[in-house]
């Protein structure tokens, strides 16, 4: 077990970790997760038949993985908020992670991008950070998906658009920059 | 220099952004996912002896139940004997009847045991069915409000998930709720299939009943999804806020593309969806469940609309709503249909979901109130079977 681990390890650890905390957003929780990833991959490691690659049967295993901590969050901010009848103010409750200092450190266009890619949709969002920031090809994105190449060519062009008007809303037609 | 956001220079940021790395030693995540593992296996184990240990239990329950009742039905007639002997031998009446209420005494305090049992059954199944059972209807309960039919298609069935939006009957609140369905609904996380509308804005004008949908213009037009499912959704969307002219636009252009006919079409004629019966829609044991709409070809038999919903699906994820173990008799009036219910019925989950699916089939089939006749007299939030009910004004809130 410790073998395949550590190939797993060597092969993709960093870019699964990537992947997780650009999808919570949060350091903590992404490196739980990635654990999780590797007790769910290590206990089916045997039943990977190779019908997709080794690469995107992982990252279609820490999307899923993701996504069950999405649902868990949705349900608990949703009783939060039906307990308390916070109504508009739940809103708040978002993003109150901590920037990593990877991300402090860029100019402010970029900060400005990583703090609107949360307000895409989950679909949106993991299209972005596979394509943009993983650099996978449209294929190895559909695999990790399991979505056609069209369908991910369209969610990349809505993306796109999303993530520019929420640009324009949060920080105006210009931006920031000088 | 400033320069605006346009689809380049976000494209051009993305692939800015850092490469965030996990610095943790491999040696201390590797124990942690072995620890993990070996919890999980724990957890396994632990499982399967619940598994086992609580049907033991259940079972040498019932044996010391039987053993003590059979036990008591004995000395019962014991006792009996006891006393006949009595009757008929006078010189030793008193001896018996002194035995006789030794036994009356041992008889009592052994049927004291099952009683006891009993009531710690009771405990027992007040425990389970202490949580309340939530309910999926919508009420909008005033004139002012309305409540949206946001329905989601399970694949190109013709099956469909609907949502219920509950908003101000005006037409720039019906627009600004269906603008913000984007950040209201995210299906995938919602346990969902994909929404057809998504990306799509509206224009909505109740005064002389027309509305526009726009679509974004990468939108997956040849997909079976939306082929075969646009005309039904916005029917169900439209028609009850009185909006009976839909015009489509894409890319901000009269018309969509529909691959299939070769054609720009400008608008979609509505029509009154069919008859549908509720199934319970889940995709996974720890995802939300929903009622689900499944088109049925029955015209007015509301009886076989309700024998449809103890089908199963499990190629679409759907559940009987009915369970087989319920028996149904339906009598129909007018506007309002009766319905006998006999079998395991309870204020749980289960029951609750019948109750709702039965409500809105009734709905579906032109009934406005239906009646319950079962032991229960309550059921979740519906305190008061014995009155009809009204069906609701939408199903699956959100």
């Amino acid at each position: 077990m410790k073998a395949v681990f550590q190939d797993l390890y060597k092969k993709y650890h960093q870019d699964l970790y990537q992947f997780l905390i650009y999808m919570t957003k949060d350091k903590e929780q992404a490196e739980d997760l990635v654990q999780e990833v590797y007790i769910k991959v290590l206990k089916s490691y045997h039943t990977f038949k190779g019908e997709s690659s080794e690469k995107t049967w992982l990252f279609s295993i820490a999307r899923h993985v993701a996504i069950d901590y999405f649902r868990k969050q949705s349900n608990k901010r949703k009783r939060i908020l039906d307990f308390f009848d916070w109504g508009e103010r739940g809103e708040q409750l978002e993003d109150q992670s901590i920037l990593p200092e990877e991300i402090a450190e860029q100019n402010e266009e970029v900060r400005q991008i990583y703090h609107c890619l949360d307000k895409c949709s989950l679909d949106q969002k993991s299209v972005i950070i596979l394509r943009y920031i993983q650099s996978f090809s449209l294929k190895e994105t559909a695999e990790t998906l399991g979505w056609s190449i069209s369908k991910v060519k369209t969610t990349q062009h809505r993306a796109i658009k999303a993530l520019r008007q929420l640009l324009q809303q949060e920080y105006g037609e210009e931006g920031n920059i000088q | 220099m400033k320069r605006g956001w346009n689809n380049q220079r976000v494209e051009e940021n993305l692939r800015k952004l850092p490469a965030i790395n996990d610095k943790r030693p491999e040696d201390q995540l590797y124990q942690k996912v072995v620890e993990g593992l070996q919890e999980e296996t724990d957890r396994k184990n632990k499982r399967s002896w619940k598994s086992w240990l609580i049907p033991s239990l259940a079972t040498l329950a019932v044996l010391v139940l039987i053993a003590v009742i059979s036990q008591s039905a004995l000395r019962m007639d014991h006792f009996s004997s006891q006393e006949d002997s009595a009757d008929t031998y006078s010189d030793e009446s008193s001896v018996n009847n002194d035995q006789s209420k030794v036994m009356e005494e041992k008889s009592q305090s052994g049927s004291s045991l099952p009683a006891d049992q009993s009531e710690s059954a009771d405990e027992e199944a007040k425990l389970t069915i202490a949580e309340e059972p939530v309910s999926k209807a919508v009420y909008t309960g005033n004139e002012k409000s309305t409540v949206l039919d946001v329905s989601v298609p399970i694949e190109g069935t013709g099956y469909l998930v609907p949502l219920a939006y509950q908003t101000e009957n005006t037409s720039e609140s019906i627009e600004s709720t269906l603008n913000r369905l984007d950040d209201l609904l995210d299906s995938e996380v919602a346990g969902l299939p994909a929404n057809l509308l998504q990306g799509v804005t509206f224009e909505v004008d109740k005064s002389n009943g027309t509305a526009i949908v726009h679509f974004p213009a990468e939108y997956a037009f040849e997909d079976k999804a939306f082929t075969g499912n646009v005309g039904t959704v916005l029917s169900r969307l439209f028609l009850p806020l009185n909006i009976n002219h839909v015009k489509l636009q894409a890319n901000g252009k009269q018309g969509i593309p529909v691959a299939t006919k070769g054609e720009v079409i400008e608008s979609v004629p509505l029509k009154e969806p069919g008859n549908y019966v509720y199934k319970v829609y889940q995709q996974q044991e720890d995802t939300p469940a929903f009622l689900a709409a499944v088109p049925v070809a029955i015209d007015h038999d509301i009886e076989a609309a309700f024998y449809e919903m103890r089908k199963e699906e499990p190629d679409y994820d759907l559940k009987a709503s009915i369970p087989a173990d319920v028996a149904f008799r339906v009598q129909k009036y007018d506007k309002h249909v009766s319905v006998d219910l006999s079998g395991p019925v309870a204020n749980d989950q289960k029951t609750l979901d019948m109750l709702e699916a039965m409500m809105m089939t009734a709905k579906s089939f032109g009934y406005t109130k239906i009646e319950f006749n079962m032991a229960e007299n309550r059921i979740g939030p519906y305190d008061n079977l014995e009155e009809p009910i009204e069906v609701p004004d939408g199903i699956n809130g959100q």
